[in-house]
């Protein structure tokens, strides 16, 4: 019985995947697009860095500057589901009273899906960018200290970046139900996100107060955390301690997400699809 | 040219009242817009605060600077962001059928048909910036400088344009080109930077390639060193009148392959 | 007066590799196949005319109509509308203002907005003048019968009135020619039959030229008086509705029913050649003649029948034009070589 419904949820994510697989001409040219706005945030730290009196800024030396702009770009490209499109694309279109009565549960429908299509990306796309570029930082610019067990340990932290930002689409797809205005709550809630997660800068670089508040925050697993360990900045203590806070956060987000789909579905049920 | 200029209030009265009953979208995309940048200018502060401020890039005239680029950016978002849906979908659904069985300039209609006044959002956020930064920034502030940092933005408003009709008529030929004119577009946002110190491969492509580091970046470096600021007026324009010119010539070389596919 | 000038309208399409690498190659390759969706197509309509355009999907009906109508410009020939062309960036605007356009798939229509917003944005377009815009405007609302939905947005209207609405804002300008691309299509049956008798009111009321292509046969012998059949970008008739359908000869399929059998054989061996085919159903209840309408009238056949059966129930066919359109492409077929898609070839 378990296992039967597992393999239904597989299949989601097996679709996942190769609808990736269809729209991987748009997906490379999204990764082309993210390479250039990396190569030029590079141009930036590299003005910047001519600048310091330091080798390093932030604790960051120039090469691992460029590595984690190029680590963010990709994960953020790898990890980007739209979830919340999704449910917004089912309730506009009025299919969403049909997802209901199926026998399989939505959440975990489109998760599998969102997981599929994560690996198809962050495989097909990510793997061969992210190796290429540090080719390029390691021998062009002097980058050390990357470990292989390092590298290793940057895909579960993906793995986790990934569970959490379709949980966060989840989460904020249930919007969908109270307003059109989808786009802007899905363009608003992405760039605050990604600012808060290490996206556009490295935490570190974050007033102290800032720094510490975020690290209550569930935001650094999506960007910061997945790059940090590639980079051989976290400790095999504290990557265990994020590991787990960054489960438990999953774990407290889900339930989150669960009340919240369940009073939307009040909400259809009351007011209709 | 007169009978367009004529109808556009028409245009502008119908597009603010069809999104009527979308006025939340708009204010949210408003907030939304305002938010994003303001989060760009808390990454230049991030940035340029990691390092001690010395020469005449400090973070108060980047704010300026970045103020600056987000006027003519904004702008031209209100008047032409239709541009964006030519290069998604306009072409591949056939959605110009319509406005070329009509008597009037089909990129006219087609543009004028949105009037996207969400985009003050970013407007108001760089009005606001430039004045909380203009008397900080540095800059030796004169009437003339005014006028000419007017005219500059004013110029500047023709290159987003152009840079975006460009793009978006690769979609004659490419069918969606969004993904194209969003990483060219995306070149804009790095023209709040000082470029001086970028390298000279990337300050030429944004000068004289992709001009936004033309029009946004060197008027604010000329008021800032004291260079004679009509110098980039006059570079603002070359850049404006040539870019518009060129993307007039592949809207119409593409408009001649449209193919009205779609049915 | 239309004038078609040995058109030509050829797509070109990229040949496309297979996978990622397929893919970026193709970015920058110049192979392409050639498809030729119009090919050579030559024909007059005279002011006032109604003429139906049909083919199947492909044969290039649209691309015709849109080379009329200014949205495409033809690779090859010439187009004139009353002596301009319609894609010529110089002559444009003065042919547009003669002609209105309606596609059954796409609206002019502002979507959010009541109709009168429209039609008051295509005034100003067209530069009709006040007093004429509002006559022409009340007569088309009585004659389209669209008063209750004048103040609704047209996000609320049904297709059927949403077409008439379109047909409406494409007439605004009084125009010389209307094209009609597929204006029935997704119409139920009611809705349909209701709109071809608007269109044909608007055409005895304004004289207007009307170019018409549709899927649906029965819109033409509704509409037109003159067919032009298209089959792969080639013109393969141009003729009278009533030419189209003697084209295979004046034939009716005659049905009927009676108590007893009937004896088809007996009824061949009366008329002789004037029939041309009998098929018995039923065991011989229900037999359909088909006879040849120039040798002998469907009341001799009838009457013959009478006398020599205990009819229950006759029904009487004239051949549709479907049925002659179907001969017309096989016929074709059959002389192309059974080759239909032989218009694709690649260049380099």
């Amino acid at each position: 019985m378990r296992k039967g419904r597992i393999r239904k949820y597989l299949i989601f994510m097996r679709s996942g995947f190769q609808t990736m697989l269809a729209y991987r001409g748009a997906i490379i040219l999204w990764f082309i697009g993210a390479i250039i706005s990396a190569v030029l945030m590079g141009l930036v730290w590299w003005a910047i860095y001519s600048f310091s009196p330091d080798s390093a800024i932030a604790g960051y030396t120039f090469p691992q500057m460029l590595m984690y702009v190029i680590l963010s770009a990709v994960v953020g490209e790898a990890i980007y589901t739209d979830t919340l499109g999704e449910i917004s694309d089912d309730v506009k279109q009025g299919l969403i009273g049909m997802r209901l009565m199926k026998p399989i549960n939505y959440r975990m429908q489109l998760g599998f899906s969102a997981m599929g299509s994560f690996l198809a990306r962050i495989l097909i796309i990510g793997v061969p960018v992210i190796t290429v570029g540090t080719i390029i930082v390691v021998f062009g610019f002097g980058l050390e200290g990357i470990q292989w067990y390092n590298i290793l340990l940057f895909l579960p932290a993906c793995v986790l970046s990934a569970i959490m930002f379709d949980t966060f689409g989840f989460l904020f797809g249930q919007l969908a139900f109270r307003t059109q205005a989808m786009f802007g709550v899905s363009s608003m809630s992405q760039i605050i996100m990604s600012f808060l997660s290490g996206g556009i800068v490295p935490i570190a670089l974050f007033p102290v107060w800032a720094q510490t508040a975020l690290a209550y925050t569930p935001f650094p697993t999506l960007v910061s955390l997945p790059v940090q360990i590639f980079l051989g900045q976290v400790g095999w203590m504290d990557m265990l301690i994020a590991f787990a806070v960054s489960i438990a956060w999953i774990l407290v987000l889900n339930v989150l997400a669960h009340f919240a789909y369940k009073s939307s579905v009040k909400h259809v049920v009351v007011f209709g699809g | 040219m007169i009978k367009e200029l004529k109808l556009y209030p028409k245009y502008v009265s119908m597009s603010l009242r069809s999104g009527l009953s979308y006025k939340a979208d708009s204010i949210i995309m408003m907030i939304s817009f305002a938010i994003s940048e303001i989060i760009s200018l808390a990454t230049v502060y991030l940035i340029v605060g990691s390092v001690p401020q010395t020469g005449i890039w400090t973070f108060n005239a980047l704010a300026f600077l970045f103020g600056f680029t987000l006027v003519p950016k904004a702008i031209d978002h209100v008047f032409t962001d239709e541009l964006w849906i030519l290069a998604y979908w306009a072409v591949r659904r056939g959605e110009l059928d319509i406005y070329l069985t009509r008597p009037l300039n089909p990129l006219y209609q087609f543009v004028a048909k949105t009037f996207k006044w969400d985009g003050i959002g970013e407007f108001v956020v760089g009005i606001v910036i430039m004045c909380i930064f203009a008397p900080m920034s540095g800059i030796a502030w004169s009437f003339g400088g005014v006028m000419a940092l007017l005219l500059c933005g004013f110029f500047g408003i023709f290159v987003f344009t152009g840079i975006k009709l460009i793009f978006a008529s690769l979609a004659f030929w490419i069918k969606s080109s969004g993904i194209i004119l969003n990483t060219v577009y995306g070149f804009s946002g790095y023209a709040k930077y000082p470029l001086k110190y970028m390298g000279k491969a990337f300050m030429s492509i944004m000068f004289y390639v992709i001009p936004f580091g033309l029009v946004l970046y060197y008027p604010i470096e000329c008021l800032i060193t004291g260079e004679n600021i009509w110098w980039s007026v006059l570079w603002s324009a070359i850049a404006a009148i040539v870019v518009i010119t060129l993307g007039l010539f592949v809207w119409h070389r593409g408009i001649r392959r449209y193919e009205s596919s779609g049915n | 007066m239309i004038e078609l000038k040995n058109v030509e309208k050829y797509f070109t399409k990229p040949i496309r590799g297979k996978g990622v690498w397929g893919m970026l190659k193709s970015l920058f390759s110049r192979k392409h196949t050639v498809v030729k969706a119009v090919d050579g197509v030559s024909f007059t309509v005279n002011d006032g005319e109604a003429v139906g355009y049909i083919g199947a999907n492909g044969a290039g009906k649209s691309t015709t109509i849109k080379m009329m109508s200014g949205i495409l410009t033809p690779t090859g020939g010439e187009i004139l509308i009353d002596g301009k062309h319609p894609y010529k960036s110089k002559e444009r605007n003065a042919v547009l203002k003669t002609i209105g356009v309606v596609f059954g798939q796409k609206t002019q229509l502002w979507y959010d907005l009541p109709l009168t917003e429209t039609y008051e944005l295509l005034k100003y377009i067209y530069d009709v003048p006040d007093d004429e815009y509002k006559t022409r405007l009340g007569e088309l609302v009585e004659l389209l019968d669209m008063k209750s939905f004048m103040d609704a947005p047209v996000r609320t209207l049904s297709l059927g009135q949403r077409m008439r609405a379109d047909l409406a804002a494409a007439m605004l300008h009084n125009p010389k020619t209307l094209f009609l691309d597929e204006p029935t299509i997704g119409l139920d049956v009611l809705v349909k039959r209701n709109l071809i008798d608007a269109i044909n009111k608007l055409k005895t009321e304004y004289n207007t030229t009307l170019i018409l292509t549709t899927h649906a046969m029965s819109d033409i012998e509704l509409l037109c008086e003159r067919v032009i059949i298209l089959d792969a970008g080639k013109v393969l008739f141009d003729g009278s509705l009533e030419a189209v359908k003697h084209m295979f000869g004046d034939s009716r399929d005659i049905k009927v029913i009676a108590k007893a059998p009937i004896d088809a054989d007996g009824v061949k061996s009366s008329f002789g050649e004037a029939i041309l085919k009998t098929t018995a159903e039923d065991g011989g209840h229900s037999v359909t003649v088909t006879i040849d309408a120039t040798k002998l009238t469907t009341g001799e056949l009838l009457n013959y029948m009478f006398n020599h059966n205990e009819v229950a129930d006759v029904k009487i066919s004239e051949t549709g034009i479907e049925q002659v359109v179907e001969k017309i492409y096989e016929k074709n077929r059959i002389a192309a070589g059974g080759n239909g898609d032989g218009d694709a070839q690649g260049t380099d």
